[in-house]
């Protein structure tokens, strides 16, 4: 049976060689990521984050011919997943004060050297006996300072057998010390800590230092890549922000990946590292909002890639067609702009919209298209999404929301197949089933509900995760979610409207404490991305712009294609939207018919060159 | 196996009535957290302890009063879920105050609405040494009808349960191993965030099922779930009733899977279940038991009474 091309797996389970034949370079949209620098990258789950870090590895540079040997890799990375199963006891946050810091940091840091240790194993046939006896005697003796009790227990061996050592040390270490804060669970005395405690400077950073000694490798800083550090208690978060504010990125580079949930930035002594002092930021789910164009082209290469290495030969539109009759009809309607844009212009009769006619008839056709769908018929239904380009711009900029309804459609082809033999491509009509489907389930989660009970209250040392959990604030969510999709499916059959095609709000005003709490809580979900753009109405100032995430479009029957406009909103609006989604939408419908000229003002595109 | 029996609610008062015996037991918004309480109600002078919710909403605070009126001798203690260390310390506490003398002789444990996570705790502070004495029964109340569409929602936190953090070594990958019951977004949820290697996918046993119904649904839902996460690496029955049970199934799939992996079980199912996964986890402290928190539950219609209750000894849980 033919595999799914598509399916979705974990990077981390992937060897080189699976990394660097799945891997698309999108360096060229991220130069931050390979500067010397502590990094923040930011985004929702599936938007690439581990498979970006996984490529930097050496093995996987010299696999995509980024360097010929290591010794010209421009850094020397290491992978240090934190994984939920290791840092999920919450036991963990016992220690307090001093103790939680130094015990913590203790942790942390024999991650970071055990994967250290197990890359170095692997390139260990490169390492002379001589460099991997130098730096294990280098890790035993600053580790016997540290308080630690370990002597090596082998001599005169290879550099393999030295440096598993140091990994195996690094893991006994690991478990000793997190049974020390497992054990006696319900007992209110806490033992005393007699183990060792390693830190940052005075531990992770001379060790590191003595990497670039080896002759096969670089003399370049380290790059530790902590993924997933919202994983983290918010304690041992702390911990690592105290190492981002120590810039030493002479020696070690933090690249460090979060979902959005990361609690705080403040370190161990109550300071706030922030961006650009301390680190540079990168955000993946907003990085594509902007740049659509480069995201188009790295889902067509990972697609391209992906279904060539299931033997399929069909390109990305052959594997993904739309729906011929519905461009046939969107062909003839955009004609029928043309013609009525060219006897306007004939007659001398005033022009709305854009000044050029082919941003007409992009901003128009679908709307139209859908109108008529709307009409009499009520066929509103049969609105297709199928095909690549809608797909792509559907997964509103997160991989794997292709991925996985593209997943979902390849095992529903073969499952209605009566041979398990080659596909070739995914029928219209199972792209939109799929689709729809999954466009229902994302708002499922936010299913409209009465009144919750059991409201858990907030846990001021919960990760950032637990926080939002307040029952209301989700109802307030969907309902705002609501009210949204509701009026922008209204301006997008609103006949006299220049655009039609709105998919976010930029909020005018200051948002309430609360209003800010849903739109955070949104961005967390990833029902919403949020970017800033230049205001109109005050100078030299920057209104927050939130997009609804194009997975929506389908729900609530939108188009969800290429640029699109944004309405201005006051927080006054929006929070009408909490109690009754339908009063928001009457008030914004009923301002917009005595104040049309005001609304017309409200619609911007926040990429001018879209217009030019 | 585990000897159990099963008790006809109507019955309940009679089986437990007429002498003096300590209740532990958790008050929910759950009509079921009330059956027990209200079997006992007659005794005089009747004792125990009674956990709550910190944080109870309209529901629970109602039966929480109606419990005082029942049992008005007996305590009423609150927990924070979001506090599990808190949890842990309180119940350790007060059950500390109580078990240590007569009364620990003749208990009722009502396992029926503790949240799995404190019922774990539970059963580990009872397996302490210091309560090596102690006897009576466990109660477990059936549901009748449980919600049809969604129970809980909106996960805010996975974390594993206090006293069952296991032994993870960076160098193993990870066995999920999932005793799935209703909740298929609980478990999508859980795999999403623990990211396995493998996963093992328990399904209730038709044969021990409380009714039908539940089974069918049972086994429509762990298809969904495979449907969203594709092949498994394994599955199995397991017992919907009998801890002890659960215990020697968890031993035969955990021995098929590779020793090199760490091993996580999440229990979804019934409390019973759940205990035999506590059995399992406390004789082999290798194995973290996670749970996730559920931000809201489905409180209109999350379950009904149903027609019994079953009982098992309580030494049972102390091997």
């Amino acid at each position: 049976m033919s595999s799914n091309p598509f399916q979705v797996f974990n990077p981390e389970q992937l060897d080189a060689a699976g990394v660097a034949r799945s891997f698309v370079d999108v360096f060229t949209d991220l130069p931050r990521l390979r500067d010397r620098a502590n990094t923040f990258i930011l985004g929702a789950r599936g938007t690439g984050k581990s498979m970006l870090l996984r490529s930097l590895e050496p093995a996987v540079m010299l696999l995509l011919n980024k360097a010929t040997s290591l010794k010209e890799l421009p850094h020397f990375a290491v992978h240090v997943p934190l994984k939920k199963a290791e840092f999920a006891p919450p036991e963990l946050q016992r220690l307090a004060g001093y103790a939680g810091v130094a015990v913590g940091e203790h942790l942390l840091v024999m991650h970071v050297v055990y994967r250290v240790s197990q890359q170095l194993v692997t390139m260990a046939d490169q390492i002379s006996a001589d460099e991997a006896r130098k730096f294990s005697e280098y890790f035993f003796n600053i580790l016997c300072y540290s308080g630690g009790e370990y002597k090596t227990k082998i001599t005169n061996s290879s550099s393999v057998e030295l440096l598993e050592e140091v990994c195996s040390v690094c893991e006994m270490e690991l478990m000793r010390v997190r049974q020390f804060y497992t054990r006696l669970p319900f007992s209110s005395e806490s033992k005393e800590y007699a183990g060792a405690l390693t830190g940052y400077i005075d531990f992770l950073v001379p060790l590191l230092s003595r990497i670039r000694k080896f002759d096969a490798l670089p003399d370049v800083p380290a790059f530790i890549m902590l993924d997933d550090a919202d994983n983290l208690p918010k304690n041992l978060q702390r911990v690592l922000n105290s190492w981002v504010s120590t810039r030493s990125t002479d020696y070690i580079c933090l690249k460090i990946t979060t979902q959005l949930g990361y609690a705080t930035y403040k370190t161990t002594d109550g300071r706030i590292v922030e961006s650009p002092h301390d680190f540079s930021e990168v955000n993946l789910s907003t990085i594509y909002t902007r740049h659509s164009d480069s995201y188009w082209d790295r889902v067509s290469e990972i697609v391209t890639k992906r279904l060539r290495n299931t033997g399929i030969a069909s390109s990305v539109h052959e594997f993904f067609p739309g729906d011929t009759g519905q461009s046939k009809r969107l062909k003839e309607i955009a004609s029928e702009i043309r013609q009525e844009r060219a006897s306007k212009e004939q007659s001398g009769e005033k022009i709305r919209g854009s000044s050029r006619i082919r941003d007409e008839v992009t901003r128009q056709a679908v709307p139209r298209l859908m109108r008529e769908l709307a009409g009499a018929s009520k066929s509103s239904h049969t609105f297709s999404y199928a095909g690549f380009d809608s797909l792509v711009d559907l997964s509103s900029g997160v991989v794997r929301w292709f991925l996985e309804p593209a997943s979902r459609m390849y095992d529903e082809v073969v499952s209605r197949r009566n041979d398990a033999g080659f596909v070739s491509s995914i029928p219209v009509s199972v792209q939109d089933a799929v689709i729809g489907e999954w466009s229902r389930e994302f708002l499922d989660h936010l299913e409209l509900r009465p009144e919750m009970e059991d409201e858990p209250s907030e846990d001021p040392e919960a990760s950032l995760h637990a926080i939002g959990h307040e029952t209301e604030l989700y109802t307030k969510l969907r309902n705002l979610i609501e009210g949204l999709g509701r009026l922008f499916r209204k301006c997008l059959l609103t006949e006299d409207k220049s655009e039609r095609r709105v998919f976010s709000f930029a909020l005018r005003d200051r948002p309430s404490v609360e209003l800010q709490r849903v739109l955070d809580l949104a961005v967390r979900l990833g029902y919403m991305q949020r970017s800033d753009i230049a205001s109109k109405e005050a100078l030299g100032g920057r209104m927050p712009r939130y997009i609804l995430a194009r997975r929506l479009g389908p729900y609530y029957r939108l188009d969800v294609s290429g640029y699109a406009a944004h309405l201005s909103m006051t927080s006054k609006h929006l929070e009408l939207s909490f109690d009754d989604p339908n009063a928001f939408v009457a008030a914004r419908l009923n301002r917009t018919s005595t104040q049309a000229d005001q609304l017309k003002l409200g619609l911007n595109y926040d990429d001018d060159d879209a217009l030019s | 196996m585990t000897t159990m029996r099963s008790v006809e609610i109507g019955g309940l008062r009679r089986e437990l009535g007429g002498r003096s015996r300590f209740l532990i037991g958790r008050v929910s918004f759950e009509e079921r957290s009330l059956v027990v309480p209200v079997s006992l109600s007659n005794n005089l002078g009747q004792r125990g302890i009674i956990f709550v919710s910190s944080d109870a909403g309209e529901l629970a605070r109602q039966n929480e009063t109606k419990l005082r009126g029942l049992l008005p001798n007996a305590k009423v203690v609150a927990l924070n879920i979001c506090k599990p260390l808190d949890v842990a310390m309180n119940m350790h506490r007060e059950l500390c105050s109580v078990l240590s003398d007569e009364q620990g002789k003749d208990l009722i444990v009502d396992v029926t609405s503790f949240r799995r996570e404190e019922l774990l705790m539970l059963l580990a502070i009872l397996r302490l040494d210091k309560f090596a004495n102690i006897s009576g029964d466990i109660t477990y109340v059936g549901a009748g009808v449980m919600a049809s569409d969604w129970m809980t929602r909106n996960y805010v936190q996975h974390r594993s349960v206090i006293g069952y953090a296991g032994v993870i070594k960076p160098s193993r990958p990870t066995c999920l191993i999932m005793l799935m019951g209703f909740e298929v977004e609980r478990a999508r949820s859980i795999i999403e965030n623990y990211e396995p290697a493998k996963v093992i996918v328990g399904r209730g046993s038709q044969s021990e099922s409380i009714n039908q119904g539940l089974f069918d649904r049972n086994a429509r839902l762990v298809d969904e779930l495979r449907k969203s996460f594709g092949v498994f690496a394994g599955d199995f029955d397991f017992s919907p009733r009998d801890p002890n049970l659960v215990v020697e199934q968890l031993a035969n799939i955990i021995s098929d899977v590779d020793q090199d992996h760490n091993i996580i079980i999440a229990p979804l199912h019934t409390k019973l279940s759940t205990l035999g996964v506590g059995l399992y986890a406390q004789r082999h402290q290798g194995v973290q038991v996670c749970y996730a928190v559920a931000a809201e539950y489905n409180v209109a219609a999350y379950s009904t009474v149903g027609s019994c209750a079953y009982m098992l000894d309580l030494k049972m849980l102390l091997k």
